[in-house]
C-alpha cells in the first residue's frame, strides 16, 4: 500500500495476526520514509489494529494522545498569538485615524 | 529490533558499498514489527506494546588527488608498482614508520615512493568520511487483548504535555504584555 515510489515514501503495513480464542488481532502501522543518495529517515507510528471475530472486522485506532495534546496546545498558543498581533494592528489603525 | 538498532549503531564503515548496505538496513524500521512488540501473556491477557520510531542517517565519502604539474608519470608510477607488486592485493601499503605487511618487492616500490616523496616529486592524496544518525522511540499504546474484546490504552506522557502547555502559556502570557506596552503608547 505504498504511496510513491520515489525518494518519499507513505505507506501502511500491516504486522503478523495475533490469535486468542475466536479473536484475531492484526496491528497496522503508518510509515513515512525519505531516503536521498548517501542517507534516510523513517517515521514508523502504530495506526490501528484490525480485530476480526467471526466474519466481521472492527478497526480500532491508536490515538497518540501525547502528540494530539501537544499539537492541541501549541496551536492554541500561536492562534492566540495571531489574535493578538491583529487586534493589535487593528487598535494602531483605528487610533492613527482619530488622530488624523 | 534490538538486534536491527545494534547492527544499525554499532558497525564500522569502510567503504561506499557497506554504507549503501547500512543505509538500507535502515528501512527495516518501516516494518511493523518495529513499532509493535511480541504478544506477552500477562495475567490473562495478552499484551501487545506499541511505540513510534523515528530513525534518521546519513553518510558521506570524498576524495582528492594532485600531482606536481609536468611530474605526473613518476608519482604515478611508484603508486601503481607499489599495489601490483603486492601478493595480495588487500594488503596495505605502508609508506614509512608504520607496520609493514608486504613482501621484499614491496618495501623496495614503498621506498620508492618515500624518495620521491623527499625530491618534491609526489602526489598528494587525501580521503576521508562520516557519517551521523540519530533514533528515537516512544510508546504510545498498550493493546490488551482477552477472549471479551481488545483495548487500546493511552501511553500519555504528562511531562511532555506539562512541557506544551507551560510552552504555550508563556507565549501567551508575552504576546499579552507586548500587546499592552503597544497600547499604552
Amino acid at each position: 500500500m505504498g504511496k510513491g515510489d520515489g525518494p518519499v515514501r507513505w505507506e501502511t503495513s500491516s504486522g503478523d495476526c495475533v490469535s486468542v480464542g475466536e479473536l484475531t488481532v492484526t496491528p497496522v502501522s503508518q510509515a513515512l520514509s525519505v531516503r536521498w543518495p548517501h542517507g534516510g529517515w523513517v517515521w514508523n507510528r502504530p495506526r490501528a489494529v484490525l480485530v476480526g471475530r467471526d466474519d466481521s472486522t472492527e478497526r480500532i485506532p491508536i490515538v497518540d494522545v501525547t502528540r494530539a495534546a501537544q499539537v492541541g496546545l501549541y496551536a492554541l498558543g500561536v492562534l492566540f498569538g495571531v489574535a493578538g498581533l491583529v487586534a493589535w494592528i487593528w487598535g494602531r489603525r483605528t487610533s492613527n485615524g482619530r488622530d488624523v | 529490533m534490538e538486534g536491527t538498532f545494534k547492527e544499525l549503531t554499532a558497525v564500522s564503515v569502510e567503504t561506499h558499498e557497506q554504507a549503501v548496505e547500512l543505509i538500507e538496513k535502515l528501512y527495516v524500521v518501516a516494518q511493523p514489527g518495529a513499532v509493535f512488540s511480541e504478544p506477552m501473556e500477562l495475567e490473562g491477557r495478552t499484551v501487545i506494546t506499541a511505540a513510534e520510531v523515528n530513525v534518521g542517517l546519513g553518510v558521506g565519502f570524498g576524495f582528492g588527488g594532485g600531482s606536481t604539474p609536468g611530474d605526473e608519470d613518476k608519482p604515478k608510477k611508484g603508486h601503481e608498482s607499489g599495489h601490483v607488486k603486492s601478493s595480495d592485493p588487500h594488503e596495505r601499503v605502508t609508506l614509512a614508520g608504520g607496520e609493514r605487511t608486504e613482501g621484499v618487492s614491496g618495501q623496495a616500490e614503498a621506498s620508492t615512493q618515500v624518495e620521491e616523496q623527499d625530491a618534491g616529486k609526489d602526489v598528494g592524496m587525501g580521503g576521508g568520511g562520516g557519517g551521523g544518525g540519530g533514533a528515537s522511540g516512544r510508546p504510545i499504546a498498550v493493546i490488551s487483548v482477552t477472549e471479551e474484546g481488545v483495548e487500546v490504552e493511552p501511553v500519555v506522557d504528562v511531562t511532555k504535555i506539562a512541557l506544551a502547555f507551560f510552552t504555550a502559556l508563556g507565549s501567551m502570557f508575552f504576546m499579552l504584555m507586548k500587546m499592552r506596552k503597544a497600547a499604552d503608547r
